[in-house]
């Protein structure tokens, strides 16, 4: 069973529509990377992905798990395994990056409740490990948060919270090589057998330390095109012209 | 707009006539106190003052409030405690939820007169003894140091101050005196608490603390457990002096029922080079007016307040704060926040006022307001005086919701709507709440929490 | 001349001495049927107790029609308000009832007015009117502007010389998706008092930009209240003032959002020096039913002398949540740093006050449509600095 499949969406909003009939289906172990111009509709995919209400769907279906979740509030998507990394993530005054990994972290993972000295020591391990620099989780979440730090943060929470299904949207924009460098080790720390990552992105770049299994060309609301890696390399010498209809 | 338009003179109020709230009824209550008689003559012109004095023009609505209602539970005697039946299911449901220990619930609830605390307060009066401070119930200061008291009672506040300082005055009962001598540092915070056995039962108790050159207090009122009282009025007063040199910080949370009107005056006089810290969180009672004061008499003196209110269904806090810099090179920061939400209504009200002589001031006052919905109601009105130009005073105020994307946020990982916004009220509140001693900012947070069907621990 | 001397210190209800103006004073100065009801409220109404700007006599001198032009410009409808009542144009507003800064002087100037201009703009429209107070040492206006659906109209207000007193009600309708630029410039040290109420209710879509220029007289209140009462009105005042000497101004600006998705800016900045003393009161009010709201409102005030008060009351109230709803105030002195700076580039500390002063009321100056106008603001300015 596919981990996630999304056939024939269409969706709106403010009354125009941005998703045009979208097929894209993903499994366990996968790395999918979705590219396109700015403006193509790919963050508006992560959104609907994850259920930002602002989106209205007109036809289709998105399958997780087999199970339907189109209509389904975001946290008990979130709550089935759907993490979603955002471009701008919300600053959230007053709240520790620490004390809010640990609600989210017991809310998803209800059976596996860990203590908070043990989970405190995950904490200071996971970041290590990603080269994210300890004060941070003693920073309210996003707060002030620097474009390279902003993304760090999400990718230490991707990290933390081992959702089933990673949808990475544009997590490489703005950075410069040694952030990314952080941010694909990052991704890669979590690539394996029980995960399914989504890669969007505008930029190859990221693209030479994060090896996807399969490339989707994203124009006008719809994938246009999927292939291997090399799509990834045409797209480089040619752009995106060459693949508008 | 009217079509005779009066001017715009303040319409005196009459007082309600209140036949039983006479002379009488105060000697009595200072007889049975065995009070000197300077204490007596302080309570009568007290009384003179409040039968004279019109009601404020600002603030909550006290038309409903009826002194004739608290007048029995003035009389030394009188019943004071309620029966475990009569206190609201809402409270004893709260008593569990905050784990409550029984012997403490009856206390809080205004059952049954004795909680021993004895053991413990035993303890910390050794101690205390060992540096010389003097803490007791205020009744008994009364007798035993005459003349500390009678320099420093009233003097901050005056009974002539404003009508409920004038109450006040009259019918004053239990609280506590804390004296610090010079240069001790007090190692652990002191607690009201620890005189709530003391009769008066906490209505109209009178805080008198005094700091004296080069000592350190941290002062604790209150608690974050639901307080019900038989009598409806709690106009209570705190007077502190700071003197050179010294740092007193004083905490409070309140949470009085939801019939109460909390009428409180607190005021601190700081001297040169002292510090003053207050730090409260208001969450009960049905009207509250608080806006403790700082006095910045001393060149050098510093004031900082924090305020943290939550107005739910049913209640109109009105708080602030008050500074005043009559001296120069003198400091003050002020942060206060408030959650008005089913129709609760919020209102800051601030005065700081940088007198003729007080030179190089520098002030910053914050204020943030969270409305959670509609039916609630949020005013900021701070009143800023400045009578020197070498003063560099800012003020920020915003009055706003949650926003829509924080939730989302939130929900993204993996929260519910509930305890997403109970997290970011949390997260608002934080910086305040964490001043306040652990344990209070524990419950102050499940309190919280509670209001949002949120079971955050 | 005879000067009547209203000593004010009571203010009780019905008040009324010999010395206040008669109803029957308004007969003089024409259309009485139209004065008539205003002037019997007005001697019902007694003065206000005004603690800050201290106010315990008012001199209310002798009643007579404005001597000189002070009306010009390019309108559909432009008129003296005498002949404008007289035509019988004055239809709208006569039922609006605004307190102004306080009913007793906005009452003066509607039984009382001496002066005062009705326009109507529809398309394009321009209005100049400039009192003098040197001539007309008692000038009361009463104005009323009606700008068209979809019109642009500019009204410069100019008052400049010396007087006793200066009363002014000033009422604007700014119709849908209309556009109004109001200067409103006071430029009299040493007249003793200016009231001036200035009323706004703008409708759908309109913008409305006002700003309020005070270089003097020993006492101003200045009051502007603004009432959005349509969606997507929008106001923006900026407000530049400069006190010296013993002069003392209570300036009021009110934004009512009384509909959603209205937007509000108010901006303050000024400076005050000798024993000068400022209020700068804003009130934002958002009532229940008007979401969407956007209003803010700042102010800035440089004090360059110990004894210059300031006092400021920026307001919010607020009763609907899905606003941004904020308010700052700052008072200080000129920056040390800043100072320094321009000194170790040669300047002097005068110069540099100059400089920075010039510098507050700069876009504001640049924002006169009228050459003349710029000039007398300018030298106003200057001759303070």
């Amino acid at each position: 069973m596919a981990l996630l499949k999304i056939s024939n969406l269409h969706a709106k909003v403010n009354d125009k529509e941005v998703i045009k009939g979208l097929n894209i289906e993903i499994n366990y172990g996968e790395v999918h990377t979705v590219m396109g111009p700015n403006g193509a509709g790919k963050t508006t995919l992560a959104n609907l992905i994850m259920g930002n209400p602002k989106y209205e769907i007109t036809a289709g279906e998105i399958l997780f798990d087999g199970k339907n979740i189109i209509g389904m509030p975001v946290n008990e998507r979130a709550q089935l395994g759907i993490f979603q990394s955002f471009q701008y993530p919300e600053e959230i005054p007053g709240v520790t990056v620490r004390n809010f990994l640990k609600l989210a972290y017991d809310t998803i993972h209800p059976n596996e409740k860990m203590s908070i000295f043990d989970f405190g020591d995950m904490l200071i391990k996971m970041s290590d490990q990603l080269k994210i620099d300890r004060s941070f989780l003693d920073r309210y979440i996003n707060v002030g948060f620097s474009g390279g730090e902003r993304k760090k943060s999400e990718i230490l929470q991707l990290n933390i919270l081992k959702p089933k299904l990673a949808v990475l949207d544009e997590t490489d924009s703005g950075l410069d090589i040694d952030a990314l460098k952080v941010v694909a080790e990052g991704i890669n720390n979590v690539i394996g057998p029980d995960i399914g990552i989504l890669l969007i992105t505008h930029y190859q770049r990221i693209l030479d330390y994060v090896k996807p299994h399969f490339v989707h060309v994203f124009i006008d609301g719809k994938i246009v095109k999927t292939g291997g890696p090399e799509v990834a390399k045409e797209l480089e010498i040619e752009g995106y012209e060459s693949f508008v209809v | 707009m009217s079509k005779n338009m009066k001017t715009f003179e303040e319409v005196n109020y009459i007082v309600k006539s209140a036949p039983g709230f006479n002379k009488k009824l105060i000697e009595e209550i200072s007889l049975s106190k065995r009070e000197p008689d300077w204490m007596k003559e302080l309570r009568l012109k007290s009384l003179e003052f409040f039968l004279k004095r019109p009601n404020p023009n600002f603030g909550v609505d006290i038309s409903k409030l009826d002194i004739n209602e608290i007048i029995p539970y003035l009389k030394p005697n009188a019943k004071k405690s309620a029966s475990w039946d009569e206190v609201p299911e809402e409270i004893k449901d709260t008593f569990e939820k905050l784990g409550i220990p029984e012997a403490e619930k009856k206390v809080l609830a205004g059952v049954g007169a004795q909680y021993d605390s004895e053991v413990v307060y035993q303890n910390i009066k050794r101690q205390l003894s060992k540096l010389g401070v003097i803490f007791l119930d205020m009744e008994t200061a009364v007798r035993e140091y005459p003349e500390i008291v009678k320099k420093y009672f009233m003097h901050a506040v005056p009974p002539n101050d404003h009508k409920f300082a004038a109450l006040h005055g009259a019918v004053w009962s239990g609280g506590s005196f804390v004296y610090v001598p010079e240069n001790v540092e007090v190692p652990m915070p002191l607690q009201a608490y620890f005189m709530m056995a003391s009769p008066g039962m906490g209505q109209f108790e009178h805080t008198l603390i005094i700091v004296d050159r080069g000592a350190k207090l941290h002062f604790i009122e209150g608690c974050s457990a639901p307080k019900y009282s038989v009598s409806n009025l709690h106009s209570g007063m705190v007077e502190i002096y700071v003197e050179e040199g010294a740092t007193m910080r004083y905490s409070t949370i309140q949470n009085w029922s939801k019939n109460t009107y909390n009428l409180n005056t607190k005021r601190a006089i700081v001297g040169k080079d002292a510090t003053m810290v207050w730090v409260s969180g208001s969450i009960g009672s049905a009207k509250t007016m608080l806006y403790p004061a700082s006095i910045l008499k001393g060149k050098g003196a510093r004031a900082e307040h924090m305020n943290i209110t939550y107005a739910g269904s049913g209640q109109h806090l009105d708080t602030g704060s008050k500074v005043i810099h009559l001296a120069p090179y003198t400091s003050s920061k002020v942060d206060a926040r408030s959650i008005s939400s089913d129709g609760g209504w919020a209102f800051y009200r601030g005065l700081l006022k940088v007198s003729k002589l007080a030179h190089h001031v520098k002030s910053s006052i914050e204020c943030s307001a969270l409305m959670m919905d509609n039916r609630s109601a949020s005013d900021t009105v701070p009143i800023i005086e400045v009578m020197n130009n070498e003063a560099d005073i800012g003020h920020e105020a915003r009055i706003g919701r949650i926003k829509e994307e924080q939730i989302y946020y939130l929900m993204s990982r993996g929260l519910s709507e509930d305890d997403a916004k109970a997290l970011i009220v949390r997260g608002f509140m934080a910086p305040i709440v964490k001043q306040l001693p652990l344990e209070y900012a524990i419950e102050f947070n499940r309190l919280v929490s509670m209001n949002f069907k949120s079971n955050l621990g | 001349m005879v000067m009547e001397m209203v000593m004010v210190r009571q203010a009780t209800p019905a008040f009324y001495t010999p010395s206040d103006y008669k109803v029957d004073d308004a007969k003089k100065l024409g259309n009485f049927e139209w004065r008539k009801p205003f002037a019997e409220e007005y001697i019902e109404t007694g003065f206000p107790k005004w603690k800050r700007l201290n106010l315990s006599q008012i001199l209310l001198g002798k009643l007579k029609p404005y001597t000189g032009k002070f009306l010009s410009g390019n309108a559909q409808v432009l008129k003296t308000l005498d002949r404008a009542i007289e035509e019988n144009l004055v239809k709208e507003f006569s039922n609006v009832e605004f307190r102004g800064a306080h009913p007793k002087f906005t009452l003066m100037s509607q039984a009382f007015f001496n002066a005062g201009f009705f326009s109507e703009i529809k398309g394009h429209g321009n209005v100049y009117a400039h009192y003098d107070l040197n001539a007309n040492s008692t000038t009361i206006e009463n104005s009323v502007v009606i700008i068209r659906s979809g019109s642009k109209a500019i009204v410069i207000r100019e008052i400049t010389g010396k007087g006793k007193l200066r009363v002014s009600a000033t009422k604007f309708l700014v119709e849908k998706g209309s556009k109004l630029k109001f200067f409103n410039i006071l430029i009299a040290p040493n007249t003793s008092l200016s009231v001036d109420s200035n009323l706004y209710i703008v409708k759908e879509g309109a913008d409305v930009e006002v700003y309020d220029i005070i270089l003097g007289s020993e006492k101003v209140a200045s009051n502007h209240e603004f009432r959005l009462v349509e969606p997507e009105a929008k106001v923006k005042l900026t407000s530049a003032y400069f006190e010296l000497a013993q002069e003392r101004a209570d300036l009021e600006y009110k934004l009512i959002h009384n509909a959603p998705k209205t937007f509000g800016r108010l901006k303050g900045n000024g400076v005050v020096g000798d024993e000068a003393y400022m209020v700068f009161r804003g009130n934002i009010d958002i009532p229940h039913e008007s979401y969407g709201v956007d209003s803010e409102e700042e102010g800035y005030t440089l004090n360059l002398s110990p004894k210059a008060r300031v006092d400021a009351i920026p307001s919010l109230n607020v009763r609907n949540n899905t606003v941004n709803a904020r308010h700052a105030a700052s008072i200080g002195k000129l920056d040390e740093q800043k100072l320094y700076y321009m000194m170790s580039r040669g300047l002097d500390k005068q110069m540099v006050m100059r400089l920075i002063i010039e510098g507050m009321f700069r876009p504001i100056i640049d924002a006169i449509p009228m050459k003349l106008v710029k000039r007398d603001v300018e030298n106003g300015l200057f001759s303070r600095i």
